[in-house]
């Protein structure tokens, strides 16, 4: 028996709808090939990097089992049977420890957060085009802070 | 004193911090590695050791595949 993580891409709307039914839809499939689930987070509807079959959102669900190694070949063509579940991913967890931390990265490329987030007093005008532009050179400004920053460090 | 800061800066952040595995769901360590448009940095801009970029360069493409990051462009 091997320590595997999975993460699950669910469709946005069926999450909103019935995650609950869906996460224990989910978890049976592991549990029919013999795997036994150790630990679950759930990460809420969030905008998708780019769309995938067509869908703009989705919700994730991570979750933690142990299986034997043949059993993950027929998991995977199990999980790419369901119609709602948009990509799956399984990779082995070297040391076989369930990590305490568990994040699920936002992807936040919006000028106004970060420079929020650095403390910064920033006033982006209003306005149709001009917004627009102000909001693509704050992009690259952040770029180069980021750059910066790491020399500090 | 001063030596030991410069030796600290020299080394790469990821070894700094003693980090194992990078992991692929930490998109906001991997952007700090990545271009506006998602591109990795090469080594020289990143500052990473092999053995990190070689992770960062799996995390990454992980990431991407499952819509953690964009394969190309910022908002997608």
């Amino acid at each position: 028996m091997k320590l595997y993580e999975v993460l699950f891409l669910i469709e946005g709307a069926r999450a909103a709808q019935d995650f609950d039914g869906t996460e224990k839809e989910l978890l049976a499939v592991l549990e029919k090939h013999g795997g036994k689930v150790r630990d679950k987070v759930r990460f809420e509807e969030r905008k998708l990097a780019y769309a995938v079959r067509g869908h703009r959102r989705g919700a994730y669900l991570l979750a933690y089992f142990d299986a034997e190694p043949g059993a993950i070949r027929e998991i995977t063509a199990d999980l790419n049977l369901s119609e709602y579940v948009l990509r799956t991913m399984i990779v082995r967890v070297e040391g076989g420890q369930v990590p305490e931390k568990k994040i699920l990265g936002v992807l936040d490329t919006r000028p106004d957060r970060s420079f929020a987030a650095e403390g910064r007093d920033m006033e982006i005008p209003h306005g149709e085009g001009f917004h627009d532009l102000r909001m693509r050179e704050h992009d690259e400004i952040g770029d180069i802070d980021i750059e910066a920053s790491k020399d500090e460090e | 004193m001063k030596d030991r800061q410069f030796k600290d800066r020299a080394r790469c952040r990821f070894c700094r911090e003693k980090v194992e595995d990078i992991d692929y769901k930490d998109t906001q360590t991997l952007q700090k590695l990545a271009t506006g448009q998602g591109k990795l940095f090469s080594r020289k801009r990143s500052g990473n050791c092999a053995r990190h970029q070689r992770q960062a360069q799996l995390a990454v493409k992980r990431a991407r595949y499952m819509a953690l990051m964009p394969y190309i462009g910022g908002q997608g």
